[in-house]
């Protein structure tokens, strides 16, 4: 019932209902009271006594008649009264006639007709009445006689009256009675509905109570809420006057709960540097209802404590409507000063931390860099003794001393390359290559090292397009690091290199490269450190093996630059397997072909070249003179900059080396110079020597003319590649080279082998290769009659290796052409090609000896 | 010429007004003719003894009032001139607050003086310009203006309006 009420709000509606019964009940009231008055003050016998008049004036008439006979005489006053009586009743007789209140009788049939007789009767008499005063006595008794006849009728007349009005009055009872029946039925209704709504009252005051203790309870909870919360909470009006400040408060700001309320905000916390922006925001808040701090979080700020010292709070600041609409501010505020104290001892001890880091760094670099130079020297040194007559034994010992010295210049290297990693310096250069031709060379790199660990490296490369787009040479040397560390922990094991590709999920190609060895593998609790710096697992293994040393840091952190990553798994005794997952890179636009040209022609013997060596260590000068002496040319030297610049005005050399570092005037301000003065080697190529491949460096370098520039060591293979191309830039002034020879041969390639290889095994390996080459049409010729497709693919593949090796560059791409037909079983096409492979490899040995290769052979392996 | 005339007139107008109302203020008259009411009780002026006897044209010489107005007991809308009751009450200098106002038949009924107003009831002695006999109501009715208010149309009302009115007792 109630929530039928409620739900369409007949609450509301009570009061009307009341209104509307209280207007008829005074309405119906009002009736009464005029129905009472009507009754009190009107008789309503009037008509009725009208009625009975008619009789009484006919009886007074008739005795006024008697009257007159008794009289004997026509008497002048008895007939005048006689005249009147009738003329009254006359008149009474018209009334009931005429007059409205009879109108309801005079319908009445036997009414009218009554009321007409009488009225006849005295229209007869009228002549009679109205004559003479003789003639009027005379007819006494007639009128006498006519006059009693109608006393029945006037009679009737009243008796109709009577009962009719006994009808009307009964009516009028009835209706009073009905009237008052009514109006005591709405004022019950009207007390049933006071009741109701008193009912609704008082329930709805018992509500109001209810929900009033409510807000009492939560308002004691909220102000014990507030008054046991840590944090400070201030409730403050629009205008900034505190209302309330808890306890918490009180501690964070010192000042009690009494002086606080009433006080403003501005005054008694915000620091006085704060209080322009305070007034400002309340403004801007009170006006459009907008801030940048109300109900926005949690944000920091600084508080003034009582004492006047200014604090950093961390508060949030909410918003509620009070009483009439304006806002009503909650502060929580927090006092972090601990905390930021806190943060900033942190911030501190990281900041000497990373400081310390970075000049560990520095020091490492500095380190390396002190380091290399002396050692430049002692390996220069040692290339030089290598090229001295020497016994056996004494080879040997130089040999070590060499390998060793190359290790040690690695390390140094690889401690440079990190520490210009950590530097950020890694400079990404993105081309698009054949990943087979990499994957190849680190092959070829490695080969050397797998054949005297006794391991087999495969190659297997699923991918559908084998062109890819990244930095090749970082590519390389992580590939080469991952390779050389599985030959370094696997003997006599299968180095798997595998090559794969997937799409990520913004469909962008992603590579991965697995290197995959049977070696001794890894112990679990190990796997996480062998990515860190200077890592050397069990001093076991170190003799064994060098140890990772840098290079899985330095690779990792090249991955991690390369946007991807180098993940391991491994199991002890079983193998590890790292994989290198890299997503395909733009292409870089480069200005600069950055690669060795492996076209170039070796430094033929017999070429006399004029350099210039402008270098101010005494030491470098002398090896590098000892160097360029060695490959036949004549040296001038120049102890600093001026001296060179001043050299090369005087005369024009083939080629000018110049060290960039140098007192009173640098290299590269030497080379501008030399290349805008009108010197005799102005135009002559000038060769920088650097400690640091910085690109900006370079780009200097560039800017002043500097044609190429070698990266110290300054070693052999090195600077015989800048000789051959001063050269062939010669050569090429005189007559175009020989085509045929550049495709064929890479002889680059082979020069690289010569310093990596004892020349005995070089010798040897070279010599198993011109055997190979010799041979292959006979071995693919029984390979193909015996359709053994695997063999040949096996074959093929060493044979591509090895040919890769030596730089026989087109005989490398005819077998790995041989390697697609026999991985697809057409063997047959082989057949065919096999007259012109033939071909191919004899131009080749020829090519070989063109270039001097064919004499190097006989390289004394025994020469005791 | 026309403005001499209207002066004139007016003067003898006022002139005659003084005379009825010193008239009036003094002496009431003798009746000449038959009398038609007599009024005695707490009056000041009488004309025979403690009573003041009208006859028709005593009445005729006070101040006549006339209204149209309907009844209830004729048929239509007559005009009825007469004596204004209060200008009636005036002229007998009436002191009381009731008058028992009594018919030829005996009918007698108690008016108030407080219904003496002006615009109130008078004491009709033409209908439509005639006098009115015995067998019409007359020759004297207290008519109400009924037509003029409401509260004029109520049985009350119609009780008080005595026909062929005879005498009148203030008390």
């Amino acid at each position: 019932m109630k929530g039928w009420l409620k739900r369409w709000g007949l609450y509301r509606l009570i009061p009307a209902v009341i209104l509307l019964l209280a207007l008829l009940f005074s309405m119906l009231g009002a009736q009464m009271y005029r129905e009472v008055a009507a009754l009190r003050s009107a008789p309503q016998d009037n008509v009725q006594w009208t009625l009975a008049q008619v009789e009484i004036e006919l009886l007074t008439l008739l005795d006024t008649l008697r009257a007159a006979q008794d009289a004997g005489k026509a008497d002048p006053r008895r007939l005048a009264e006689l005249r009147k009586r009738f003329d009254i009743f006359y008149s009474r007789n018209r009334t009931i006639a005429r007059s409205q209140g009879f109108q309801d009788l005079r319908t009445i049939e036997q009414f009218s007709t009554a009321l007409g007789a009488v009225r006849q009767t005295l229209d007869d008499q009228l002549p009679l009445i109205d004559g003479d005063d003789p003639a009027l006595f005379t007819g006494l008794p007639d009128l006498e006689e006519q006059f009693q006849a109608i006393r029945p009728t006037t009679r009737q007349l009243s008796l109709i009256g009577i009962r009719k009005f006994a009808e009307l009055s009964d009516k009028r009872r009835h209706d009073f009675g009905l009237l008052v029946f009514q109006t005591a039925g709405v004022g019950l209704v009207l007390i049933v509905a006071l009741i109701f709504a008193l009912a609704v009252l008082y329930r709805q005051r018992q509500i109001a109570q209810a929900s009033s203790a409510k807000v009492r309870e939560s308002r004691s909870r909220f102000a014990n809420t507030v008054n046991v919360s840590l944090d400070a909470i201030i409730v403050a009006d629009g205008n900034g006057t505190i209302l309330d400040f808890n306890p918490a408060a009180e501690k964070t700001f010192g000042y009690s709960h009494a002086r606080a309320v009433g006080a403003d905000m501005a005054d008694l916390i915000v620091p006085p540097t704060l209080h322009a922006a305070h007034k400002e925001g309340m403004r801007r808040y009170l006006q459009s209802g907008k801030s940048k701090l109300v109900g926005k979080g949690r944000f920091e700020l600084d508080a003034m404590h009582a004492n006047g010292s200014i604090f950093p709070v961390e508060m949030s600041i909410g918003a509620t409507a009070g009483e009439n609409g304006e806002p009503i501010l909650i502060a929580y505020v927090r006092d972090i000063s601990k905390r930021k104290r806190i943060e900033v001892e942190l911030t501190n001890a990281r900041d000497k931390a990373l400081a310390a880091d970075k000049a560990k760094s520095q020091f490492l670099a500095v380190m390396s860099h002190e380091m290399r130079t002396p050692l430049n020297a002692v390996m220069a040194t040692l290339d030089l003794l290598d090229r001295t007559e020497l016994k056996p034994r004494q080879r040997d010992f130089l040999q070590t001393a060499i390998t060793s010295g190359e290790i040690l210049q690695h390390h140094i290297d690889d401690v440079l390359d990190l520490t210009r990693i950590e530097a950020g310096a890694i400079d990404l250069q993105a081309e698009r290559f054949d990943i087979r031709d990499l994957i190849a060379e680190v092959e070829r790199s490695t080969q050397l090292a797998a054949d005297k660990k006794g391991d087999a490296v495969s190659v297997q490369i699923d991918l559908d397009e084998t062109q890819i787009c990244l930095d090749r040479n970082r590519l390389r040397q992580i590939l080469l690091n991952l390779v050389s560390n599985a030959i370094k922990f696997t003997d006599d094991g299968t180095i798997d290199i595998i090559a794969a590709s997937h799409a990520d999920t913004d469909d962008r190609r992603v590579l991965t490269f697995e290197v995959k060895d049977t070696g001794i593998g890894i112990a679990p609790e190990d796997l996480g450190r062998i990515f860190g710096d200077f890592v050397t697992l069990d001093p076991s293994y170190q003799r064994k093996a060098e140890g990772y040393g840098l290079g899985l840091a330095i690779c990792r952190r090249i991955a991690a630059a390369m946007g991807g990553k180098i993940t391991v798994r491994s199991e002890r005794g079983v193998g590890s397997s790292f994989l290198v997952t890299l997503p395909e890179a733009e292409e870089t636009q480069t200005t600069e072909e950055r690669r060795p040209e492996s076209t170039s022609a070796a430094v033929p013997s017999g070429v006399s070249l004029r350099v210039l060596m402008v270098e101010d260590n005494e030491t470098n000068r002398f090896v590098a003179r000892a160097m360029l002496e060695e490959e036949g040319c004549t040296v001038v030297e120049a102890v600093d900059g001026e001296e060179g610049v001043a050299k090369a005005q005087e005369e024009r050399f083939d080629l000018i080396l110049m060290d960039i570092s140098m007192p009173r005037l640098d290299g590269i301000e030497a080379a501008r110079m030399i290349r805008s003065g009108s010197g005799a080697s102005k135009a002559v190529p000038i060769i920088c020597l650097t400690a640091h491949a910085m690109s900006e460096t370079r780009d200097a370098l560039h800017e002043a003319g500097v044609t190429d520039c070698l990266i110290k060591p300054l070693r052999r293979k090195n600077l015989q590649h800048v000789l051959s191309m001063v050269l062939k830039h010669d050569r090429a002034q005189e007559h175009d080279g020989d085509p045929e020879t550049d495709i064929l041969i890479d002889p680059v390639l082979l020069n690289e082998l010569a310093t990596l290889m004892p020349p005995e095994r070089l010798n040897r390996s070279f010599g198993r290769f011109i055997e190979e080459v010799g041979s292959l049409r006979a071995q693919f010729e029984t390979l193909c009659e015996s359709r053994d497709s695997q063999a040949a693919l096996k074959h093929a593949h060493h044979l591509t290796g090895s040919s890769g090796m030596f730089g026989a560059v087109a005989l490398t791409e005819a077998f790995r052409h041989f390697q697609d037909l026999a991985a697809a079983g057409d063997m047959a096409s082989i057949l065919e090609l096999l007259d012109d492979v033939d071909a191919l490899g004899q131009e080749t040995i020829a090519a070989f000896e063109t270039e001097g290769w064919a004499a190097r052979r006989p390289v004394p392996t025994e020469a005791s | 010429m026309i403005a001499h005339r209207t002066c004139i007139s007016l003067a003898v107008t006022i002139g005659f007004l003084l005379v009825a109302a010193n008239v009036r203020a003094a002496e009431i008259g003798a009746p000449q003719n038959d009398p038609v009411l007599t009024v005695n009780g707490q009056i000041e002026r009488t004309n025979e003894g403690d009573t003041a006897v009208f006859d028709m044209d005593m009445l005729k010489a006070l101040p006549a009032t006339s209204f149209r107005t309907s009844t209830i007991w004729t048929d239509d809308v007559h005009r009825f001139t007469g004596v204004a009751l209060d200008d009636l009450l005036d002229a007998v200098g009436a002191q009381g607050r009731t008058i028992n106002a009594i018919a030829l038949n005996d009918y007698a009924v108690e008016i108030p003086a407080a219904d003496a107003v002006d615009g109130g009831p008078i004491v009709a002695y033409e209908m439509d310009g005639a006098e009115m006999s015995v067998r019409e109501k007359g020759p004297l009715w207290i008519v109400y203006p009924y037509d003029a208010k409401a509260d004029y149309r109520t049985e009350m009302i119609y009780s008080r309006s005595i026909w062929q009115l005879d005498r009148m007792n203030i008390r």
